[in-house]
């Protein structure tokens, strides 16, 4: 089994790899990390945080691309190409076709990430050389903590991608969902505590349904600030090894979760 | 080997046209080491019945078991090769890298792979290709890897949607020498196909579908039965006075009887005697294809 979910998953990767696609994204965060590089030098102060965020940013966003377009349009054309039959003709069962594709992805985002990263770090580095009195407080540690960070962000996302993708019958409405997910993850935790603070400041308690549905959004869809660490890499502050635990493990329960439930509906999907 | 006997319903999940559900209805089986092809009309529920086999789509009622497994266990694909119709791979591999999947996706070990992989791209004709870009492939290109995949595994059981879809008049060559000479291998072949002569040609037994349901199945020896009939060919307006030979008017203006081929100096007598010009003979019209139109032709 362990030999047809890896001749899946590399075929997945290698069909990724060569997407023209996938070069597009590249050159466009390297464009937006070159651009940080010249930015930086517009400001007066903070030069680190400015580097930081602007390449982190630029790497989340190529993340996001990769995630939402090309690992999405590689699971979209095996069902409409109906591609899927060569590989199901073969003694794959539908969870296993789940885990390899979704392995395959992953191989292929932790590709894209690790260049990324590199050129990230390469970018933060220029800045460092250049105005190495504005980097006292930067750690690389926590700027490599920030990258782990996103690429679990995205583990969560391409689980996400795959969920929607083994019910949904366009790339478009994966997207459409996947991007809805992504938003409402990263931000439900900041709109629950803002309605709850305004909630006390203003004496006037929340709706007992919009607080219903805030905890449904809250229990059902991945809470994916979580990994977001840009501010503590911009501002040099440390981040516990216990956090590091937790997003890890809550990341990784979430991409089982996900691809469990993916596996479940994919098994009784008509492919014809 | 291979038992199917279900029922599967298309229902119309169009919002704004609504068309009456289509019901697929098929109880067949396919003998060890037999040759079948499925033929019928385009939408008569050929390729549904290769996707039941396969697992693809789900019955709703009825039992479908291969070597005694339910397509729901993946194991009942371990032997089986499978060319879909209109085959579409990876845009992005090349047929090495894709027979090398197809084989690892099997089991197969590494060993001899790469001779295996060169030597099939060869019988298919696709070694000039090895290391070219399925993207960059001809829709015949596609197909023959497509051949080339199906078999990497050297699988017990071949099943083949319109194998000679897209071919040239040398791959449709290529194909039928293939399936011969898996025939003689003894492997279990199931192939879909609208060229009723190779059909007839290469099958130990031939299925008729319509409209989602089996309404002939021809064996070998009812194959050669129709195989002895010939169509002669007449230059007349009128019919020949004996009614056992009825006339077929063709699109030419001429006129055509199938007879069996005992019978054939009759004919020509009877032609000479009543004044009938004979314009030519055809061994190959009629058989199979008449037999075809007839029931394609026929009311639900």
């Amino acid at each position: 089994m362990m030999q047809r979910i890896w001749a899946l998953a590399l075929l997945t990767f290698k069909e990724g790899m060569r997407d023209r696609a996938l070069y597009g994204i590249f050159l466009f965060s390297l464009m937006v990390m070159a651009l940080g590089f010249v930015v930086v030098g517009f400001f007066m102060r903070e030069l680190s945080k400015v580097a930081s965020d602007f390449n982190l940013s630029a790497l989340t966003f190529g993340g996001l691309l990769l995630t939402l377009f090309v690992n999405n349009q590689l699971l979209a054309k095996d069902i409409d190409k109906r591609t899927i039959y060569i590989v199901l003709s073969r003694p794959y069962g539908r969870g296993e076709y789940i885990v390899s594709k979704y392995l395959g992805l992953m191989l292929l985002t932790s590709a894209a990430i690790f260049m990324l990263a590199v050129c990230a770090s390469a970018g933060v580095g220029l800045s460092y050389l250049r105005y190495p009195a504005y980097f006292e407080s930067f750690s690389f540690k926590i700027f490599l903590l920030a990258i782990f960070g996103e690429f679990l962000m995205l583990a969560v996302l391409n689980a996400v991608v795959v969920f929607f993708a083994s019910f949904s019958s366009s790339a478009f409405l994966t997207l459409l969902f996947s991007t809805a997910v992504y938003i409402v993850g990263e931000t439900i935790e900041t709109v629950v505590r803002f309605l709850k603070t305004q909630a006390q400041s203003t004496e006037v308690p929340m709706a007992a349904a919009v607080e219903a549905l805030l905890n449904v959004c809250r229990y059902i869809i991945p809470n994916l600030s979580v990994f977001d660490l840009k501010v503590q890499a911009a501002h040099g502050m440390a981040v516990s090894l216990s956090y590091v635990l937790f997003i890890t493990f809550y990341g990784m329960a979430s991409v089982l979760v996900l691809l469990f439930l993916a596996s479940q509906i994919f098994k009784g999907r008509e492919l014809g | 080997m291979i038992h199917i006997a279900a029922q599967k319903t298309y229902r119309n999940k169009d919002l704004f046209r609504k068309q009456a559900p289509f019901t697929a209805d098929i109880d067949l089986e396919f003998a060890k080491a037999s040759t079948t092809g499925i033929i019928g009309a385009n939408g008569a529920g050929k390729s549904s019945t290769l996707k039941l086999i396969l697992g693809f789509i789900r019955k709703d009622q009825g039992s479908i078991t291969l070597n005694g497994l339910t397509p729901e266990n993946p194991l009942s694909r371990k032997s089986i090769g499978y060319l879909p119709e209109n085959p579409y791979f990876y845009d992005h591999l090349t047929p090495v890298e894709l027979l090398s999947f197809g084989a690892k996706a099997s089991g197969m070990d590494k060993a001899g792979l790469s001779d295996r992989i060169q030597a099939l791209l060869r019988e298919v004709g696709m070694d000039h290709a090895a290391g070219k870009k399925l993207r960059e492939c001809s829709k015949g290109m596609v197909q023959r890897v497509g051949l080339a995949f199906a078999l990497i595994h050297d699988p017990e059981v071949v099943i083949l949607d319109e194998p000679m879809s897209g071919l040239d008049p040398l791959g449709r060559k290529m194909v039928v020498d293939l399936l011969l000479r898996l025939k003689q291998k003894q492997k279990t072949i199931i192939f879909c196909s609208h060229i009723l002569t190779d059909v007839e040609r290469i099958c130990d037994t031939v299925v008729m579908m319509h409209r989602g349901s089996i309404r002939k199945v021809l064996k070998r020896d009812d194959l050669e039965k129709l195989g002895k009939t010939l169509r002669v060919l007449l230059d007349t307006q009128t019919p020949l006075s004996e009614n056992r030979w009825p006339c077929t008017g063709l699109a030419s203006g001429l006129k055509a009887i199938d007879c069996q081929h005992h019978e054939v100096e009759e004919v020509l007598t009877l032609c000479r005697k009543e004044g009938i010009r004979v314009v030519g003979m055809d061994p190959h019209a009629g058989g199979l294809e008449k037999e075809f139109l007839a029931m394609a032709g026929e009311k639900p």
